[in-house]
């Protein structure tokens, strides 16, 4: 006896950047080439035009079963805020980093990098009148300390409200940073950054 | 004081959401995918690797075509929406990471984000997913 039940087993094939329209495209590109030419200048301290004054920022890594100071993600493990992992209401308060001047501070003090802008993979979640929230995901490498050169992704979530004529402000900032995998790892800054001369939004490649 | 109080008071509610929130969607994901769907705004978007998918019938139609999934979440984080973004409307970004295995692909790493809002009625207060957006760490390999 046969009975034709068959499950799916075929995901639907993976696509680059969503970006919903060209006008939110060529919007979110100009923030994040400005955003990361600050971040990775060696003092973020020039972030503060870019957040609200109540802004919120957190950072997280995967869950480690190692001992965590020999992970090589060590750097970023006292700031690490993972609520299924930390049950304590004070210490998940104190890892969630509250107004502008302490989002700030918090961010100088990570690690300093170079992000590769041409890794740079966005979807653009959310749209309203008074919102725009959109994922970057990509790799950079360190360029200080022990972990010099090593190359690492990330997903980063911005919540932002408008601000100005065509800038945004962020209110929330979610980064997640991990190993890189091999292919990552391969394809990391083979194509030059763009420069200052270039055209001002970088053509994402996916 | 009182405003750090409250807020402080705001984020440990936001944890206790998200917490209950992500126990829910991924055993719903796993064992009662038919009834996915529900958890969604009737507008809601979902960015699936890069395609999109919007409303609740469209939605339906995506999560029975996807494999039977084995989610593991090992990473979670949340943070309150800021009023501004939101017109005030009770919102919460919640970010999970972890490993899935969907029925005949291999196991794979994945990242995901969902913006939930509280939607009250006369007797209650429902979350409902806004949007979510989900990618596999290796999607371009």
């Amino acid at each position: 006896i046969v009975f034709d039940v068959e499950a799916p087993t075929t995901l639907p094939p993976c696509k680059g950047s969503y970006f919903g329209s060209d006008d939110l495209k060529v919007l979110v590109l100009r923030f994040l080439q400005q955003y990361y030419s600050v971040y990775d200048s060696g003092d973020r301290q020039g972030l503060l035009d870019a957040y609200h004054d109540g802004a919120c920022c957190s950072l997280s890594i995967p869950f480690l079963s190692q001992n965590p100071s020999r992970s090589i993600l060590s750097e970023y493990f006292k700031g690490s805020r993972n609520v299924k992992k930390l049950k304590d209401p004070t210490l998940r308060f104190k890892l969630l980093k509250h107004t502008r001047l302490n989002v700030v501070a918090f961010l100088n003090e990570l690690p300093k990098t170079q992000h590769d802008i041409n890794s740079f993979v966005v979807d653009v979640c959310a749209q309203t009148n008074t919102l725009l929230c959109f994922a970057v995901h990509g790799v950079f490498k360190e360029v200080d300390g022990k972990s010099r050169d090593v190359v690492r992704g990330f997903t980063r979530m911005f919540i932002a409200v408008p601000a100005g004529i065509t800038g945004l402000c962020i209110v929330n900032d979610q980064l997640f940073v991990r190993k890189a995998n091999t292919e990552e790892i391969r394809k990391a800054f083979v194509m030059p950054a763009p420069t200052p001369s270039s055209s001002p939004v970088p053509t994402l490649s996916a | 004081m009182a405003a750090s109080v409250n807020f402080k008071t705001y984020v440990d509610q936001t944890c206790r959401a998200a917490e209950e929130f992500v126990n829910i969607y991924y055993d719903t994901m796993d064992k009662r995918r038919r009834v996915l769907a529900r958890l969604y705004l009737d507008k809601a978007t979902l960015i699936w690797n890069g395609n999109a998918v919007s409303g609740q019938e469209a939605l339906k139609e995506f999560f029975e075509m996807l494999p039977s999934s084995e989610f593991q979440v090992n990473m979670l984080d949340c943070q309150p929406v800021h009023e501004q973004a939101t017109q005030s409307q009770t919102t919460v970004l919640v970010v999970t990471c972890g490993r899935v295995k969907f029925d005949g692909n291999k196991q794979r790493y994945f990242t995901q984000n969902f913006l939930l809002t509280a939607q009250a009625t006369p007797t209650s207060t429902v979350w409902k997913i806004a949007s979510d957006c989900f990618r596999f760490q290796d999607w371009a390999s």
